[in-house]
C-alpha cells in the first residue's frame, strides 16, 4: 500500500513536472511577444519595449526565464504583466466565484445524471429510455452557446429574471434575503448550462455500464435467489455499476477553468474561465501559466483521490 | 466428385451467416437500424452542401454571393424579397429572395451559411484526420512495445540523429532538413536498417548541397510568424521520428552484436547497456496523463490567441489536442491482437516488427479508430463554433457558423434568425455525426452478433 502510494506520488509529480515545461514551451515558442501586442502604439517607443522586456525577464535565455518563473510561482511573488498585480489574490478572488458555479453544476449532473440513467437501463427500449436517449442525444449535439441564448430568450420573454452577471447592478443596499434570492437567480441559468452536457454524457455511460451489470451471471443467480426487484437492482447492479465512476470524479475538475471559458463569458461572469480569457486577450503570461498549472494540478489531484477512493470502495482491487 | 463438392458448398453457404467479415456483418447491423440510416443520409447532404459551397468559394464569380453588403436591406427576416428600386442587377440575392435573411451588413445569409458547412466540415474532417494519425502512431507503437525498453545504444544513436537533424536545420535551413528527413524515413520503409546512418549521413549531405541555397527564401525577411509556425508544426514531428528510426538502428546494432559477440563483451557496451528509460507503457502513461491534465479548450484558445489567425492553425491546433481517445482504441486493439495466431505466425516466418504493425495490426484495428473519428469529427466542428464565437475562429471576412452566430448575438431580440439559423445547423450536424457514430459502434459490437 505504501509502495504503491510512493510510486503513484513520484508518478504525478513527474506528470506535473512536464506539464509545467510544455505549456510554458507552447506559450514562449508560439510566435508573438507579449511587448509586441500594440506594435501601432506610437507611445511605446524602442527602449519602453526594451524595458519591458528587462522587468519581465523575457531577455534572457528559455530554461532561465524557465526557472525564474516557477522560482516566482512558489514564493507567490508572481505579478501579472498588465497590471503588476499580484497573481494569487487575483486568481483566489474570481476562484471563489466560480465555485458557486461548479458546485452547483456538479450537484445537478451527477444528481440528475444517475436517475436518468438508471431508469432508462432499467426499462429497456421502452419510451422512457427511448426520450432519455433522444434527450441527452440533442444535450450532447447542442452547443451551449446557442442553448445559452434560447435560454435567455426563453428567461426574458416569460419569467422576466434577471440572467447577467452575478448579482443585480446597484443592488448593494438592498435587504439580505433580497441579495440572496438575487444571487440564486443568476446563478441558475449558468450552473444549468454548465452541467448539461455533463448530464447527457454522464447519463448515458451509466445506462450502458448498468446494462452491462445486468447481463452477467451474478444478477442472474440474485434473482433465482428470489431477492425483491428493488434489493438486486439497486443493491446489487447500482454498486457494481457505479464503480467506474469513482474514476470519472477527478476528471471533471478541469471543468472548472476549461469548460466554463464560454460561459462565463457570455453571462458576463467574474470567474476563473472569464480570468483566463482575459489573460489570454492581453497576453498576461503569468496569469495564462499559472491557470495552465492550477488546473492540471487539480486534474492529478482529483486522479489521484479517484485512484485511492477506488481502491478504498472496490474490495476486488488489493495492492 | 462433383456431389462432394456440391455439400461442401452447401454446407459453406449455411454457416456464412456467422463466417462473414467484419465489415459486412457490421453492414447488416447498420442497416437495421433506421435512426443511424437517417443520420448517415443527413450527413451526405450536409457533405453534399459543403462541396457545393467548396465550389462557391473558390470561383471568381460566386454563385451565392456571400460578401455582396447591401446597407439598404440590412436585418431582413427571412423569405423577404430585396428593395428592387434601390439595388442595382449585380447587388440583387440569387433567385431574387434572401431565403435565411439578411445580417446587420445585408449580406445574404443563406449564402454565408453555405460557406460555413463548408468550413466546418473542412475544419472537422483535417482537424481528425491528424488526431488519428497521430493516435494510430502512438497507440500502435505504444500497444506493440508496451513491454520493452529503451536501452542505453538506442539512446545514443537516437540522440545522434536528432542531433543532426537540429544540427542541418539551424544552419543549412529548413529545406536541407526536411529533405534529409523525409529521405531517410522513405528509405526506412525501402531497404534494411543495416545501412540506414551511413544513408543519412548522404542524404544529409545531398540535402545540404542542393537546398542551402535557397534558403535565403524562406528565412528572416520574407518570413512571417506563420510560416514559422508551420516550419515547427511540420519540423518537430519529423524530429520526433528521426528520434524513433535513431532507436530502430540502435536495436539493430545491438542484435548484430548480440550475435557477434565482440561488441557485447567490451565492458563500455555494458556500461551503456545498462542505462535504460522506463518501459514504453510507462511513458505512454505519461504522455496520456499529461495531455489529459491539460483543460483542452483553454489551450487551445491560447493557442490559437497566439498564432497569426488562420484557418489552417485550427485545424492543426485541434487535431493535435485530441489523440488520446484513438490512441487508447488502438492500443488496446494491438494488445489483444498481438496475441492471436496469425500475427505469432506472421512473426514465425519472419516478418520484420514495421511490417507486422503497419500490415497485421493497424488495418485489424481500424473499427474503432472509425467509430471514435466519427464522434472526433462532431466534438472538433464544436469546438471551432465555440472558438468563432469568442472571436478567435476563422478570420472574419471569411463566414462560419460560429461567427455568424457571434455577430449576431448583438441583434438576439430584433433579428433571431441570425442565431437561430447557424445555431439549428451546429444542432442537425452535430445530432446526425453523433448518431451516425453511435450506429456505427453498435455496428461493430461484436455482441451484437451472437
Amino acid at each position: 500500500m505504501i509502495t504503491f502510494f510512493i510510486r503513484t506520488c513520484l508518478f504525478k509529480l513527474v506528470t506535473l513536472v512536464i506539464i509545467s515545461i510544455v505549456s510554458f514551451l507552447i506559450i514562449h515558442l508560439a510566435p508573438g511577444e507579449p511587448s509586441q501586442i500594440d506594435p501601432l502604439n506610437p507611445r511605446f517607443q524602442k527602449e519602453d519595449l526594451e524595458r519591458y522586456r528587462k522587468t519581465f525577464n523575457l531577455d534572457k535565455p528559455l530554461h532561465i526565464q524557465y526557472f525564474l518563473f516557477y522560482k516566482k510561482f512558489f514564493s507567490g511573488k508572481l505579478r501579472s504583466f498588465k497590471d503588476n498585480q499580484p497573481v494569487f489574490p487575483k486568481v483566489w478572488e474570481r476562484f471563489m466565484n466560480s465555485l458557486p458555479l461548479f458546485i452547483v453544476g456538479t450537484i445537478l449532473t451527477w444528481g440528475l445524471a444517475f436517475p436518468l440513467g438508471v431508469s432508462s437501463s432499467l426499462k429497456q427500449d421502452s419510451l422512457i429510455d427511448k426520450g432519455t436517449t433522444l434527450f441527452s442525444y440533442l444535450l450532447i449535439s447542442m452547443p451551449s452557446f446557442f442553448l445559452a441564448y434560447l435560454l435567455i430568450i426563453g428567461t426574458v420573454y416569460f419569467l422576466q429574471t434577471p440572467v447577467l452577471g452575478i448579482q443585480t447592478f446597484g443592488q448593494e443596499d438592498a435587504s439580505f434575503l433580497f441579495k440572496i434570492n438575487d444571487r440564486i437567480w443568476h446563478l441558475v441559468l449558468p450552473s444549468l448550462l454548465g452541467a448539461t452536457a455533463g448530464i447527457a454524457v454522464l447519463s448515458r455511460y451509466v445506462r450502458a455500464q448498468m446494462l452491462e451489470v445486468i447481463n452477467q451471471d451474478f444478477t442472474q443467480t440474485a434473482h433465482s435467489k428470489g431477492l425483491s426487484q428493488e434489493r438486486v437492482y439497486y443493491i446489487h447492479v447500482l454498486r457494481n455499476a457505479a464503480l467506474p465512476f469513482v474514476t470519472m470524479f477527478g476528471l471533471i475538475l478541469p471543468s472548472l477553468i476549461g469548460g466554463s471559458v464560454i460561459i462565463e463569458s457570455i453571462f458576463a461572469w467574474p470567474g476563473m474561465g472569464r480570468l483566463a480569457f482575459e489573460a489570454i486577450l492581453t497576453r498576461d503570461y503569468p496569469i495564462i501559466l499559472s491557470l495552465n498549472f492550477i488546473s492540471a494540478v487539480l486534474v492529478v489531484l482529483g486522479t489521484f483521490i479517484s485512484d485511492i477512493l477506488l481502491v478504498a470502495v472496490d474490495p476486488r482491487i488489493r495492492l | 466428385m462433383k456431389s462432394i463438392s456440391k455439400v461442401t458448398h452447401k454446407s459453406y453457404d449455411n454457416s456464412q451467416v456467422k463466417n462473414q467479415s467484419l465489415r459486412s456483418r457490421a453492414w447488416v447491423n447498420l442497416r437495421k437500424n433506421r435512426t443511424g440510416i437517417l443520420a448517415g443520409i443527413t450527413l451526405f447532404i450536409f457533405i453534399l452542401l459543403a462541396l457545393i459551397g467548396l465550389m462557391n468559394l473558390s470561383s471568381d464569380e460566386p454563385f451565392f454571393n456571400s460578401s455582396q453588403i447591401r446597407l439598404p436591406d440590412k436585418l431582413k427576416p427571412p423569405l423577404s424579397f430585396p428593395n428592387s428600386n434601390i439595388l442595382s442587377s449585380n447587388e440583387m440575392p440569387r433567385f431574387g429572395i434572401y431565403l435565411f435573411g439578411t445580417d446587420s451588413l445585408g449580406r445574404d445569409v443563406f449564402s454565408r451559411i453555405l460557406e460555413g458547412t463548408t468550413i466546418s466540415i473542412a475544419v472537422g474532417f483535417v482537424s481528425v484526420g491528424i488526431s488519428t494519425l497521430l493516435g494510430i502512431l502512438i497507440g500502435g507503437l505504444a500497444g506493440y512495445y508496451g513491454e520493452t525498453r529503451i536501452k542505453g545504444t538506442s539512446i545514443i544513436t537516437s540522440i545522434i540523429f536528432l542531433f543532426i537533424g537540429i544540427f542541418v536545420w539551424k544552419n543549412f535551413g529548413f529545406l536541407s532538413f526536411l529533405f534529409s528527413t523525409i529521405g531517410i524515413i522513405i528509405c526506412f520503409f525501402y531497404s534494411k536498417r543495416k545501412n540506414l546512418f551511413l544513408g543519412f549521413c548522404i542524404i544529409t549531405l545531398f540535402g545540404i548541397v542542393l537546398f542551402s541555397p535557397f534558403n535565403s527564401l524562406i528565412s528572416s525577411e520574407t518570413a512571417n510568424t506563420s510560416k514559422i509556425f508551420l516550419q515547427r508544426f511540420i519540423g518537430i514531428p519529423l524530429l520526433i521520428s528521426l528520434g524513433i528510426l535513431g532507436i530502430s538502428y540502435g536495436n539493430h546494432l545491438r542484435d548484430k552484436s548480440f550475435t557477434r559477440d565482440k561488441y557485447l563483451r567490451s565492458k563500455l557496451f555494458a556500461l551503456i547497456e545498462k542505462i535504460s528509460l522506463p518501459k514504453i507503457d510507462v511513458i505512454y502513461t505519461i504522455i496520456v496523463d499529461v495531455q489529459i491534465s491539460f483543460p483542452t479548450f483553454f489551450l487551445i484558445l491560447t493557442v490559437i490567441a497566439l498564432l497569426p489567425p488562420s484557418i489552417w492553425n485550427i485545424m492543426i491546433v485541434i487535431g493535435l489536442t485530441s489523440w488520446v481517445g484513438v490512441a487508447r482504441f488502438v492500443r488496446a486493439e494491438v494488445l489483444s491482437l498481438r496475441e492471436q495466431p496469425f500475427v505469432e505466425s506472421a512473426r514465425a516466418i519472419g516478418q520484420s516488427d514495421k511490417k507486422i504493425i503497419l500490415m497485421y495490426l493497424i488495418p485489424n484495428s481500424l473499427a474503432p479508430v472509425l467509430v471514435s473519428a466519427t464522434l472526433g469529427v462532431a466534438g472538433a466542428i464544436l469546438t471551432e463554433a465555440g472558438l468563432s464565437f469568442l472571436g478567435f475562429g476563422v478570420p472574419p471576412p471569411q463566414a462560419s457558423w460560429g461567427n455568424i452566430l457571434s455577430d449576431g448575438k448583438q441583434y438576439l431580440f430584433d433579428a433571431p434568425w441570425l442565431t437561430l439559423i447557424p445555431g439549428f445547423s451546429i444542432l442537425v450536424l452535430m445530432l446526425s455525426f453523433n448518431l451516425f457514430g453511435e450506429a456505427l459502434k453498435d455496428a461493430f459490437d461484436p455482441r451484437k452478433n451472437k
